[in-house]
């Protein structure tokens, strides 16, 4: 049995919640507020939005295996690092230029997470979060080791081209890129396959007896996951123009499971509510404190003790009620 | 009342010199039971005897020590329980296990998308599909009004019932049911009866079940196997069984004050 370290909470609560009318609306509005911000923010606001779509769409990849799966994935940094290490490697070997690179990198993260995978889904729970720690770690020291291929703790350059290095130009290049890719996911969470994910997280013994062959789905929810934070990772390293090894780090782990935590990990939304909390927070607390991780780490504890089911599981909640008393 | 018996047929689950060894504790040995098409089959014993260790094997949630089990020619000893699912071989659990987040509906229409292999497609979305045929299943066993409850609100006895009808959901070959009727009201079991009856009538559904309310054995089950101690002790029609001086023993024997 999978350990159930998290509150439990009905999975349809969220998305019954909004009528489909006000769904479209709030969602319509965002991507063309989004659309918009460029024309209004400052440059350096920008990058903090960048920073933010990125972890958004490495947040709700993540997701997929915690919130629909109930996989407690400790190494999820590593795909993304190997999305990043796509694009900085096809840049420096073969001079293909990082919107292509870009379009490889779920492609080889998948390819990764397909082999590390196809062994930690032979366990669950703890086993499943310490074996995906370990594969992250270990992928995390051949990337510090390789110099030649990967340059090492020096990390690896990467030069976007001219039209992408205005803050403005890859902001746009990002948002769409993220949203094409979150639109992907909501699918995914919506389709056959993920209900069987739904599912499994709910009862393991009971979806095998309904004919799912249980590893096979998880091992392929690792793989799209893998894949999604990949393309995260792939407009990570243009944005830095440089790849480095600690993307690949566990540290770097903790923050799509702590971003999904905070926003919610039972509906689409949290996770993106959750990486604009963690991005916000950083942004702050960059300037006061050594350890920004850490704070965000006790934001997360006090919202999963006092909001079990996260900042957007909250507001759904609230705007539920709100509702049901104007009737 | 005792169901009229299937005229005799080749067995559609045979159960062959299956042991199962837990350390060394023996919770099967040496059983070997066969379960014809159509037929209403009974496994009854005292706690312990090793009833539900027999369904898991059939299953597939336990793998046997030794012996082997076929489905039709097949062998499917090392057969995955998914696999097992699929061919056709349902099952119910005595702690009855369904999807409490999920709604009523979404435990059936779960069960269709499962068993209909929907589920390898992650750009098929699962909307209102096969919404008719779960909304038909949950009529089935009566509880259609309840699609939109969640499944963890229902009573023991409706939770018995939705299990049943996920169970229904891929018109299944054989049906395992742990004490498919424990903790239900006489109107519940009603039900439940007659749908297994029905199953087996008209379609030709072999049902395999444990069962502690021995009338309700004796009034349905076409033959009936009593297990003592991990062994087979008795087999045959219930006339034959509820004359078995040995039955009478383990059940006395047991301190049970049960009918036989
Ligand atoms: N997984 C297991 N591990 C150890 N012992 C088990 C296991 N499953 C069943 N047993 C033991 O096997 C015996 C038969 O159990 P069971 O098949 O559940 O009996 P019944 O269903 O007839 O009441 C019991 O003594 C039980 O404790
Ligand atoms: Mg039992």
């Amino acid at each position: 049995m999978t350990a159930q370290p998290l509150p439990p909470l009905q999975p349809a609560a969220g998305s019954a919640a909004l009528s489909m009318r006000t769904k479209t609306v709030i969602v319509g509005g965002l991507i063309i507020g989004l659309y918009l911000l460029p024309f209004v923010l400052g440059e350096s606001y920008l990058f903090l939005s960048i920073d933010f779509l990125i972890m958004a769409l490495f947040a709700v990849s993540y997701n997929l295996l915690l919130g629909q799966a109930g996989m407690l994935s400790f190494g999820h940094a590593a795909y993304y690092g190997l999305g990043a290490y796509t694009v900085a490697i096809l840049f420096n070997k073969l001079a293909v230029p990082v919107y292509i690179g870009l379009l490889a990198s779920p492609f080889i993260a998948g390819a990764i997470a397909l082999a590390v995978g196809w062994f930690a889904v032979r366990v669950t729970g703890m086993y499943f979060a310490m074996l995906t720690l370990a594969f992250g770690q270990l992928l995390h020291t051949v990337v510090m080791g390789w110099y030649g291929f990967t340059g090492g703790d020096d990390g690896l350059p990467v030069m976007p081209p001219d039209w992408l290095l205005p803050a403005r130009n890859y902001y746009l290049f990002v948002l769409t890129v993220t949203l094409v890719s979150l639109a992907a996911l909501r699918l995914i969470t919506l389709s056959a396959f993920g209900t069987a994910l739904n599912a499994i997280r709910e009862n393991r013994q009971r979806a095998i007896f309904v004919g799912l062959g249980v590893r096979n789905y998880e091992l392929g929810a690792f793989v799209i996951a893998g894949a999604f934070a990949g393309i995260a990772g792939a407009m990570r390293a243009p944005l830095q123009q440089m790849a480095f090894p600690s993307l690949l780090h566990w540290s770097q782990s903790a923050e799509p499971v702590l971003m999904a935590l905070a926003g919610g990990i039972y509906t689409f939304a949290g996770p993106i509510v959750g990486a604009a909390i963690f991005v916000f927070t950083n942004f702050v607390i960059t300037t006061y404190s050594e350890y920004p991780l850490l704070v965000f780490g006790v934001i997360v504890l006090l919202v999963v003790l006092y909001l079990p089911g996260g900042v957007a599981g909250a507001v759904i909640a609230a705007w539920e009620r709100l509702r049901r008393r104007a009737r | 009342m005792t169901a009229p018996s299937p005229s005799p047929s080749p067995a559609i689950v045979s159960v062959t010199s299956v042991s199962m060894h837990f350390g060394g504790f023996r919770a099967l040995d040496d059983v070997s039971i066969d379960l014809q098409r159509g037929e209403i089959h009974a496994i009854i014993g005292p706690n312990g005897a090793g009833k539900s260790t027999l369904l898991n094997v059939i299953s597939g949630l336990l793998r046997p020590t030794r012996g082997d089990v076929h489905y039709g020619d097949q062998r499917i000893t090392h057969v995955p329980p998914h696999r097992r699912a699929r061919l056709g071989i349902a099952r119910s659990f005595q702690i009855t296990s369904i999807f409490t987040g999920f709604t009523v509906h979404q435990n059936v229409q779960l069960a269709l998308l499962a068993q209909r292999g929907d589920c390898r497609h992650p750009f098929r979305l699962t909307g209102e599909r096969y919404r008719d045929e779960a909304h038909e299943l949950l009529a089935r066993v009566q509880i259609a009004g309840m699609g939109a409850r969640m499944g963890g609100e229902l009573a023991a006895g409706d939770r018995k019932r939705l299990e049943f009808a996920i169970a229904l959901a891929g018109d299944p070959q054989v049906l395992l049911l742990d004490e498919p009727t424990a903790g239900m009201s006489g109107a519940e079991r009603e039900i439940v009866v007659g749908i297994i009856r029905s199953l087996s009538a008209e379609r030709q559904i072999s049902v395999l079940f444990t069962e502690h309310d021995i009338d309700m054995v004796f009034d349905n089950a076409h033959r009936i196997t009593v297990m003592h101690q991990g062994r087979r002790l008795v087999q045959g029609t219930p006339a034959a069984v509820r004359s078995d001086p040995r039955v009478r023993d383990v059940y006395l024997g047991e301190g049970d004050d049960a009918h036989v």
